[in-house]
């Protein structure tokens, strides 16, 4: 009897209590202590991809040149070196496998043209093709560490103005999206095609061609560095190199001087190639 | 059975005690307030010969609470009316003395001043009738009030009196206190139902005959002429309010009494509102946080009542940080779906939302949907039937969200943790690295607001004292020495620039007027003839240079690449050109006019051109052949330093082997080899904002 009283009392104390607690508390919550919804959101993806387009002409396939790198790891070097932190430590580098034949099955080259919704994809092996690409299987990013492979489209993929180009890429869990290319209206001029033309060999590695539209240059504009340049290029590779050295010479000489206008740039690049050769040849002995 | 019963009963008790306990609400509390100026004027005698006046003035802010209440009665016991008795509840008062009388021999000037708070009545009541035919009707009809302070009994200031005589120059001062003393209504003279502060306390008498006898008797004694500012009127409730004023002169009307009034009976309820989370700042996008608002009714802590919050003056900025989104709704909200609140309803320039219980506090939860979100929020409690508006403890009827007290919509503690609270929002003052053009393009809200680099938003990362450069590389392979240019570099994503590279692209409040938009770098790989880089189409500022083209084509490089077998090689190899053509990204230019170089085949150095000054500055070239020694023969150009071409330089004065003092060197040649720079100081020639080319 009086035990059934007692619980009578402290379940009414307990409902009592329950009541008050829950009361207080919903005050108590409803303070000025705040904690963000969420932390600072890491970005999943670590590695980026950048698409780089070589137009082709005069019956070229056009070029795209896909680089691998990590931004954030380039980001994290700044960060280090302007702000001064993290002294002394380290940026981890970042170790991925690389997909088994992953520049000829994991990359998608997506094409948009103008005022179509849907994009058309193209895979390497069947109509783009694999030119060149790293051979490694373990990829070791860095800051400034790039892998890059190259591809050709060819000719009979019609690239029209306008039409967006991009990579989309699988890399484990994660899809990769490079930049968007724009395909440009192809040169109008002739010298800018053929400039355009001899960079489409260069990257092909074809000295032959190169050499050719180097020719062509020469011979419709004689008075410009261009044709003389890639002249230069050729024999200095193809082990000529009294003949690239006189074609640098002349390229050289038909180089605009600078101006106030446009650019400023001074042709270091070429000045440094005709100082290898003439090293090469013993010439800094005669002048000294 | 009998244990059930007393189970039942305790329970029962319980449940009444509870629903007392909760249930219970005070009664509104009220109060009167209102001003009250009690004014004394005094004039010079007629016949005197004396000019000027002395002024004394009180101003009384009042503050009055109702206390007791003596149920008054006729003859018959009936309950005819009430007497209410008025009490100080925290008044304030400003009394002044000032003036002189002026005449033939001398003056006399009156000067003082006092204030505090302090009780500014020594008997007030209030009389309400209950009955049409009340007795008193004719002598204090319903509504009648009388209030007032007798001389001496609540405040007094010191007045100094100080006598001039102009005949024989002498100065006498002496102090004397000023009396606070007035009275409202007549009907006080010879009635004081609740006593008087210093006097009887005893209660007047509760007979409505009695008090009748009482007033009629004294109305007949009331003097024509009082010493005080005393009324002579019965004075009843205007529309609620006493108001009313009278003035009357006396001594031959060399005294002028006058008395205004104007006070109303207002509920003394109080309700507060806390500012918010001082260190709380908005974020936005998948980051979106919110904050707690709570505001309560103050001192009666069971009066319980409708809740109403309103959102205004809310933010609208595009997007949701300077380069990421593109909405363009409100940027607070109240966060859907709270307890006890009805659905928020949109206003036009933010949004109200109301309590669905009557309660004694609330909390209402604000989100944030952009980093830079802005608005004000005011909170209301109705208690039956009347608004009252919730006060800071600043008395502001409203709060900035985020905590901004200068109000210029950037977080107080960004601007602290800065040390730009001085600062206004449009500011663009970012001093380091130290250059001739301070700012970097963004105000100061723009990097308060900031910006996404590379998929990631960071709180503190954009500071209003350094200046902030945002380069997509294309390439990728980063920026090598421009790291050493001390600028924050942000290496964004394409998207996170638009197709004109503006990267401030969401701006809208705040942003510089001197432009429009601020532009990050393209760095980008181009072919180019007999160049390692190039910007095109000038050197200039980020606004003006629309990309940095590094050429990595060259098949001879290549080669170089692949002899050192490994990345560093090829990287070493452009990593002064990046760091140059960057250079000229941010308006630096070439430490000398390369006209004379280029008349040389850029063989050949010479003092002051492009090999001049600070050797480890990257706006030089790598090494030519020879230079021009100061005989005017063309020697061997010398090894340079490994530190050669890895940094800038912060003077035109040449360090190394261009360090000035003619000397012959290891070498047997004259030395320096290109001496000092013609242009040089490559550090404080950076130059980010505006539109500014080739150096200027």
């Amino acid at each position: 009897m009086k035990k059934r009283f007692l619980l009578a009392i402290v379940l009414v104390l307990v409902i009592i209590i329950g009541f008050w607690f829950l009361n207080t508390r919903k005050i108590s919550d409803s303070g000025l202590e705040q904690k963000t919804i969420s932390q600072e959101k890491q970005k999943e993806l670590l590695i980026d991809i950048s698409l780089k387009f070589i137009q082709g002409v005069n019956g070229q396939g056009s070029l795209l040149k896909i680089r691998l790198f990590s931004r954030k790891l380039l980001q994290q070097d700044i960060d280090k070196k302007v702000l001064n932190t993290d002294k002394g430590k380290q940026i981890e580098s970042l170790v991925v496998s690389c997909p088994e034949d992953f520049w000829n099955k994991s990359v998608t080259v997506m094409l948009s043209e103008k005022g179509k919704k849907k994009a058309e994809y193209h895979r390497p092996e069947t109509e783009v093709q694999l030119i060149r690409a790293p051979e490694e299987k373990i990829w070791t990013f860095t800051p400034g560490k790039i892998y890059e492979a190259l591809y050709e489209i060819p000719s009979s993929v019609i690239l029209s103005p306008g039409t967006h180009v991009w990579i989309a890429a699988t890399l484990g869990k994660e899809r990769l999206r490079s930049n968007d290319i724009i395909v440009p209206s192809p040169p109008t001029g002739e010298k800018e095609r053929l400039i355009q033309e001899a960079s489409v060999f260069i990257y092909l590695e074809n000295a032959e061609e190169v050499l050719r539209v180097a020719e062509k240059l020469i011979s419709s504009f004689p008075d410009d560095s261009s044709g003389y340049w890639f002249k230069g290029m050729v024999l200095e590779i193809t082990g000529n190199e009294e003949s690239a050295l006189a074609a640098y010479e002349q390229a050289l000489k038909n180089f605009p001087l600078p101006g106030k206008e446009g650019n400023v740039e001074p042709p270091l690049r070429l000045v440094e190639k005709m100082r290898k050769l003439r090293s090469l040849a013993g010439e800094y002995q005669r002048a000294e | 059975m009998k244990g059930k019963k007393t189970i039942v009963i305790v329970i029962l008790s319980m449940v009444f005690f509870i629903g007392n306990f909760f249930g219970k609400q005070e009664e509104i509390p009220f109060v009167w307030r209102g001003k009250i100026i009690v004014r004394q004027k005094k004039l010079p005698g007629p016949g005197l010969g004396a000019s000027g006046e002395v002024i004394t003035e009180w101003q009384l802010d009042v503050n009055w609470k109702e206390t007791r209440k003596n149920d008054i009665r006729d003859k018959r016991g009936r309950l005819v009316g009430q007497m209410v008795k008025l009490e100080d509840n925290g008044s304030s008062w400003i009394g002044t003395t000032s003036g002189k009388f002026v005449n033939r021999s001398g003056e006399t000037q009156y000067s003082g001043s006092g204030e505090g708070p302090g009780p500014v009545i020594s008997t007030g009541y209030i009389y309400y009738s209950l009955s049409d035919d009340d007795p008193l009707k004719s002598v204090l009809p319903h509504g009648s009030y009388s209030f007032g302070s007798a001389p001496g009994q609540t405040q007094t200031f010191e007045e100094t009196v100080t006598m001039i005589s102009y005949g024989a120059p002498t100065e006498h001062t002496m102090n004397l206190p000023a009396y606070l003393g007035y009275y409202v209504s007549k009907s006080h003279i010879f009635f004081l139902p609740f006593g008087h502060i210093g006097g009887p306390t005893l209660d007047g008498p509760t007979s409505a005959e009695s008090i009748k006898a009482t007033i009629e008797r004294s109305a007949s004694l009331i003097p024509q002429s009082l010493p005080i500012q005393w009324d002579r009127e019965t004075r009843v409730l205007d529309e609620g309010r006493m108001r009313g004023s009278f003035s009357h002169r006396w001594l031959n009307n060399t005294v002028v009494n006058e008395v205004e009034w104007d006070i109303s009976k207002v509920s003394d309820i109080q309700c507060a509102m806390e500012k918010p989370n001082k260190y709380w700042r908005p974020k936005g996008g998948e980051e979106k946080n919110s904050l707690d608002i709570m505001a309560k009714i103050e001192k009666y802590d069971s009066l319980k009542g409708k809740w109403r919050f309103t959102l205004f003056e809310v933010s609208r900025e595009k997007g949701y940080a300077m380069n990421k989104g593109e909405r363009t709704e409100l940027d607070l909200e109240f966060l859907e779906g709270q307890n006890d609140f009805t659905p928020p309803e949109k206003t036009e320039d933010g949004w109200v939302i109301e309590s669905t219980k009557a309660a004694s506090s609330m909390t209402v939860k604000v989100q944030s949907l952009d980093y830079g979100a802005w608005g004000k929020l005011k909170a209301e409690v109705n208690v039956e039937g009347h608004w009252y508006q919730c006060l800071t403890e600043y008395g502001q009827d409203y709060i900035t969200i985020p905590y901004d007290d200068d109000e210029d919509h950037i977080a107080d503690m960004w601007e602290e943790q800065f040390d730009v609270i001085s600062q206004s929002a449009e500011e663009d003052e970012d001093p380091e690295p130290e250059s001739k053009q301070d700012g970097d393009g963004f105000s100061n809200y723009e990097e308060y607001r900031g910006f996404f680099v590379n998929g990631i938003w960071r709180e503190w990362y954009f500071s209003p004292k350094r200046k902030d450069i945002f380069i997509y590389d294309e390439i990728g392979m980063g920026v090598s020495y421009f790291t050493e240019t001390g600028l924050m570099i942000h290496l964004i994503d394409k998207e996170e620039y638009d197709d004109d590279r503006i990267v401030n692209f969401n701006r809208g409040f705040a942003t510089l007027a001197s432009q429009d938009g601020q532009k990050g770098l393209y760095l980008c790989e181009e072919p180019l003839v007999g160049l390692g880089g190039q910007v095109w189409p000038c050197i200039g500022t980020p606004n003006v240079v629309d990309k940095v083209i590094i050429d990595t084509l060259d098949p001879f490089m290549k080669a170089v690449y692949a002899e050192k077998g490994a990345e560093g090689g090829f990287l070493k190899n452009y990593a002064s050109s990046i760091a140059h053509e960057l250079g000229h990204a941010v308006n630096m230019v070439h430490h000398g006019d390369e006209m004379w170089e280029a008349g040389n085949g850029y063989e050949i150095a010479r003092r002051g051109g492009l090999w001049s000054g600070d050797i480890c500055c990257v706006m030089r070239y790598s090494p030519p052949d020879r230079y021009l020694g100061s005989d005017n023969n063309i020697y061997p150009y010398p090894q340079e330093d490994p530190s050669s071409r890895t940094g800038y330089c912060s003077s035109s004065a040449g360090t190394g082997i261009n360090a000035p003092g003619e000397r012959i060197g290891p070498d047997g040649h004259p030395y320096p080899i290109a001496g000092n720079a013609e242009k040089g100081n490559c550090r404080y020639n950076i130059t980010l904002k505006g539109y500014n080319k080739w150096g200027n």
